[in-house]
């Protein structure tokens, strides 16, 4: 009895000693996997941010923080028509904010470009020669957005532009203009602009949605005798909608990001007197062009991530 | 040189003491108070349904888990807590877990690089194995280019050449078709054979099991049922479950009551005891000292629920009433001719019972009468222990 | 040795079949290696390859639809291999046509900043930013994938919300942060910002992918003796080779194009960027649609001809960054 005591706290002691070499070897493995990576994450994006939001309570004398004003630099700049532009947007007249320009790229952007994303996806999808055809149109999204801004001024440019010649050569002469630099049409060129960018990227996440569906289903939808329409709403559609979800949330996020294009464009102001600012331009002079505003810079950051924040939450919990 | 240099040094019997291992903080048992021998040389193998904890078993004694209670011994060394490359322990997965980025060569060299083995001497014994599990000509390819039969010697060569002091294989067999299987079962069973390494063998696959251990352990939702001699777990499976896992078709169970020395089985029939019980001295005999008594509390107790099990291959299936005592009447309700036997299925009291006849004599509807040779048949009581 | 017996157990068979003068079975060595040829008239072939009508339609379609798209590059390019006037004229009148490399010359010698040395400056920036975010990222995705740690949960919310979060909510710290360690308006400074943002994708991006490594090979590993640390160097690096292309390719690109982090940090001009260089070619009173168009064309070939050599792998990454 005494003897068998004996043992189990000798087997006590060791469990506790072996074990835990086994986990200290994993511990101190993960730590080195971990650290270096983790290290710069932390000073070069969760620290900046933890400033921002620190900041975005208190006054800045240009780049230094002074005292605690509590919410001063929210109100002022949730009050600043250079974000929300009430009275003009009663009056429907640009500029409205940059706030307002950024929800009008959502409410337009996204759409146009989900829904083209899809055809051309179809369109593209049993044809030979797709893996061109999509590269094509795919090609933009690989390239500086600060030329495809460029472009833009070179499309929409009043004599070099290919733009007013289409509408010259369809009769439409009243409407030829300099379009990114008019401003009550301004923004949406440039939304245009946006969706021959974007809409590749949509058509890409598509494909490859549409490719992983099963041939037998369609096949078996076809012996069935359903007509290519019904293919598409019964079979083809179902499957492919949870992807719509990431399309969308996606073209939100780009959009609530949008800086190069309109910066191309319009330069720091966003256009002429702000026409088609975005939240991205604001930071950008509210934090690096006189007068320096740091608070309202951040403010304003935190409002783009407000917005974007919870549809990566909600892309994290569809996994 | 050459084979010497395969066969391993330092063999080993492994031994498991109250070995549990629970996942997910506790709310699944994967194993539940394991008790193993296995002896130097010795081929266990680990035979249970999927899902039994076999696996985990197998995997507690690579290394892989961690026991959550008990010990684990190599030989006299405590090897729970240590890491796999601590245990000097070769393992042979389901699917192989062939490196797919190297070469044959290669994942066979692997376990002797990472020991920092020089390359010549590497390259020297990659031959010998190679040569040995006759994979000489694809030690360039990569395993995608290989044959399911290659991938599996690929996998042992990679397991062997280290000299193990056990070695493990994870159903090793399952991905093969039928004809591979016995080719690599005869092969595994010569390989192990001459290199004498404590292996544990896990499957599900009975004539697997049957056919190449020494000793087979059954286990049944965490926990073992039975360790026994492959014939011995044939011939006196030490519970029902046990008894209907093993063979096939599974060995039939009828239910009754215990009533004088005989067993009454409804209107079926009525078994005379102590011919039962007379025979199976016999095997009590054979099967060790102190179950010895057993028979005799059985003639002692008089009344009880009683499962009387009989194996497919010990019926007899005549359409004539025999004169013995102990027979079972039944109707036909199938037959099923396979070739090597004929497999009539009859029905006593609404339970379907199988029987393995030599010839088609008799067809649906038929009145039988089923007859066995006492000493084939078993005595289990209420929880389904063997009585006698 | 199969060989040589599923030849024997086919002559076997021969035998029998040929043993039945009334042909009920056909012999092995019966059946053609290839089809029969069916005697068709080329006229026939031909028509059975034509598309159908509806189809044709579709291609046609499909293709107008991918030339359009890519009208406005055809501008830039024609641009930029044209002279201002006739760019003003429009660059789609093709009589009459001057090719000059005039305005890629004027480009590369930028006054303000020469395109040569910002594209020289994008290369020193992108390619460090590039490779440590690699590495770095691959380590870090490791334990995600495969171990249980304190705070994991946390972190990856954390890496989740910073993905979508806009560089712009950065800047301001990461301005006064450079100013203080003296990295401001280096390349250093640049390419630290850089890896800093990227490592929130990649380290995603790679768990993901290392998820779907099996863990048997990793046990495999250790039963063979390996250490973690050979685990990772051995297994894991190379099976993850393909992922690490995607994200080369992608972080390459992404940093190539970056235009908001030069310019907030990048404030010598020597230190320009390429793509902080090209807006201010828009001159003041005529806008140099030629040397823009030139400058835009050089920028941008990096990263195109790197989409159209790895375009699976871009592809591929781009569609697993974002859908898993």
């Amino acid at each position: 009895m005494s003897l068998q005591d004996h043992i189990e706290s000798l087997t006590v002691d060791r469990d506790e000693g072996v074990v835990s070499s086994v986990d200290r070897n994993k511990a101190i493995a993960i730590a080195v996997f971990l650290v270096p990576g983790l290290t710069l994450f932390g000073i070069f994006s969760v620290g900046p941010i933890v400033y921002s939001v620190i900041g975005s309570f208190f006054a800045w004398e240009t780049f230094t923080m002074e005292e605690f004003v509590g919410l001063d630099n929210w109100i002022r700049s949730l009050t600043d028509p250079l974000i929300i532009h009430w009275s003009n947007m009663r009056e429907l007249r640009y500029p409205m904010g940059a706030l307002t320009h950024n929800l009008l790229w959502v409410v337009v952007h996204v759409p146009a470009s989900t829904f083209l994303g899809l055809g051309l996806a179809l369109l593209f999808a049993d044809l030979r020669g797709r893996r061109i055809l999509r590269s094509m149109v795919f090609a933009g999204f690989t390239v500086p957005p600060i030329v495809i801004g460029l472009v833009l001024l070179f499309v929409y440019d009043p004599q070099a532009g290919i733009f007013n010649e289409l509408l010259r050569v369809l009769g439409q002469d009243q409407w030829v203009r300099n379009w990114t630099q008019s401003p009550q049409v301004a923004i949406y060129a440039l939304i245009a602009g946006g969706i021959w960018v974007h809409t590749g990227f949509s058509m890409l996440l598509y494909s490859s949605a549409l490719s992983a569906i099963d041939p037998s289903l369609i096949e078996s939808a076809k012996v069935d005798g359903a007509n290519a329409w019904q293919r598409f709403w019964d079979i083809i559609w179902p499957l492919v909608k949870p992807v719509t979800a990431v399309v969308v949330i996606m073209g939100i996020i780009w959009v609530m990001r949008m800086f190069d294009i309109v910066y191309a464009a319009g330069g720091a102001a966003g256009g002429p007197n702000h026409a088609y600012s975005v939240l991205g331009i604001e930071v950008y002079r509210a934090a690096f062009r006189p007068e320096i505003d740091y608070g309202m810079a951040m403010v304003v950051a935190l409002i783009q991530l407000f917005i974007v924040a919870p549809l990566a939450l909600y892309i994290a919990r569809m996994n | 040189m050459g084979e010497c240099d395969v066969i391993p040094h330092g063999m080993t019997s492994i031994s498991m003491e109250n070995v549990s291992k629970y996942f997910d903080g506790g709310e699944t048992v994967a194993n539940y108070r394991l008790n193993l021998e296995v002896d130097d040389g010795e081929f266990l193998v680990i035979l249970g349904p999927s899902g039994c904890g076999k696996t985990t078993a197998l995997r507690l004694i690579a290394g892989l888990e961690q026991p959550s209670e008990g010990t684990i011994y190599f030989g006299d060394e405590r090897v729970d807590g240590r890491s796999p490359s601590d245990r000097n322990v070769a393992m042979v997965f389901q699917n192989y877990a062939l490196y797919p980025h190297m070469t044959v060569a290669q994942n066979i060299g692997y376990p002797l690089k990472v020991r920092g083995i020089p390359p010549d001497e590497r390259d020297r014994r990659v031959e010998e194995v190679t040569e040995l599990l006759h994979i000489e000509a694809q030690t360039h390819k990569k395993p995608g280019s290989l044959s399911g039969g290659q991938r599996q010697r690929v996998a042992l060569a990679r397991a062997i050449i280290r000299e193990p002091s056990v070695f493990l294989l994870d159903e090793p067999l399952s991905n093969l078709d039928a004809k591979l299987r016995q080719e690599m079962r005869t092969e595994l069973k010569r390989l192990q054979n001459e290199l004498e390494i404590t292996t544990v063998y896990v499957t599900h696959n009975q004539e697997e099991a049957m056919s190449m251990a020494d000793t087979v352990v059954v286990m049944h939702q965490g926990t073992i049922q039975q360790i026994a001699p492959p014939q011995e777990l044939y011939d006196r499976p030490r519970t029902t479950w046990v008894a209907r896992f093993i063979g096939s078709p599974p060995m039939n169970l009828f239910r009754g009551t215990r009533r004088n020395g005989s067993i009454d089985i409804g209107e079926a029939g009525t078994i005379a005891l102590d011919g039962v019980a007379s025979g199976d001295e016999a095997v009590v005999e054979a099967g060790g000292g102190d179950e010895a008594g057993s028979a005799g509390v059985l003639a002692a107790d008089a009344r009880g629920e009683i499962s009387l099990g009989v194996r497919p291959e010990d019926l007899t299936v005549t359409t004539t009433r025999p004169s013995s005592e102990s027979v079972i009447e039944g109707t036909v309700d199938t037959v099923e001719p396979m070739g090597e036997y004929v497999l009539v299925n009859v029905v006593v009291n609404d339970q379907v019972v199988n029987a393995k006849a030599n010839e088609e004599t008799v067809e649906r509807g038929d009145t039988v009468y089923l007859t066995f040779d006492d000493g084939k048949a078993y005595l289990y009581d209420d929880d389904g222990e063997l009585v006698a | 040795m199969t060989e040589d017996e599923t030849h024997e157990s086919a002559t076997a068979r021969d035998s029998s079949a040929g043993a039945r003068p009334d042909g009920g079975y056909l012999s092995v060595e019966d059946v053609p290696e290839r089809a029969p040829t069916v005697n068709r008239s080329w006229r026939a072939r031909i028509a059975e390859n034509i598309p159908s009508k509806r189809r044709a339609l579709k291609y046609a379609v499909a293709i107008t639809v991918a030339v359009l798209w890519i009208v406005p590059f055809l501008g830039l390019f024609m641009a930029s291999l044209r002279p201002l006037s006739e760019i003003i004229g429009g660059w789609w009148h093709l009589e009459g046509m001057t090719i000059t490399f005039e305005n890629y010359y004027r480009a590369w010698n930028y006054s303000t900043a020469p395109l040569g040395r910002a594209l020289l400056n994008t290369f020193i920036v992108t390619i460090p930013a590039v490779l440590v975010v690699m590495l770095l990222g691959v380590m870090a995705a490791y334990p995600f994938a495969r171990f249980e740690f304190p705070l994991k949960t946390a972190l990856f919310f954390l890496i989740l919300l910073i993905m979508a979060a806009p560089p712009e909510l950065v800047a301001m710290g990461n301005y006064n942060a450079l100013h203080e360690i003296g990295l401001f308006d280096t390349y250093m400074g640049l390419i630290l910002i850089h890896i800093g943002w990227g490592l929130g994708w990649v380290v995603l991006f790679l768990r993901n992918y290392l998820l779907g490594i099996p863990e048997e090979l990793e046990e495999a590993a250790r039963i063979d003796g390996a250490s973690r640390y050979q685990i990772f160097r051995t297994i894991i690096l190379p099976l993850s080779t393909p992922a690490l292309v995607s994200v080369a390719v992608i972080q390459f690109t992404w940093v190539w194009n970056a235009f908001f982090f030069p310019l907030v940090f990048m404030r010598s001009p020597e230190l320009y960027l390429a793509p902080q260089v090209l807006p201010l070619m828009r001159g003041r009173v005529q806008v140099e649609w030629g040397v823009i168009a030139a400058g835009s064309i050089m920028t941008m070939a990096v990263p195109v001809i790197l989409f159209v050599l790895l375009e699976r792998y871009y592809k591929r990454g781009m569609v697993a960054a974002v859908a898993d």
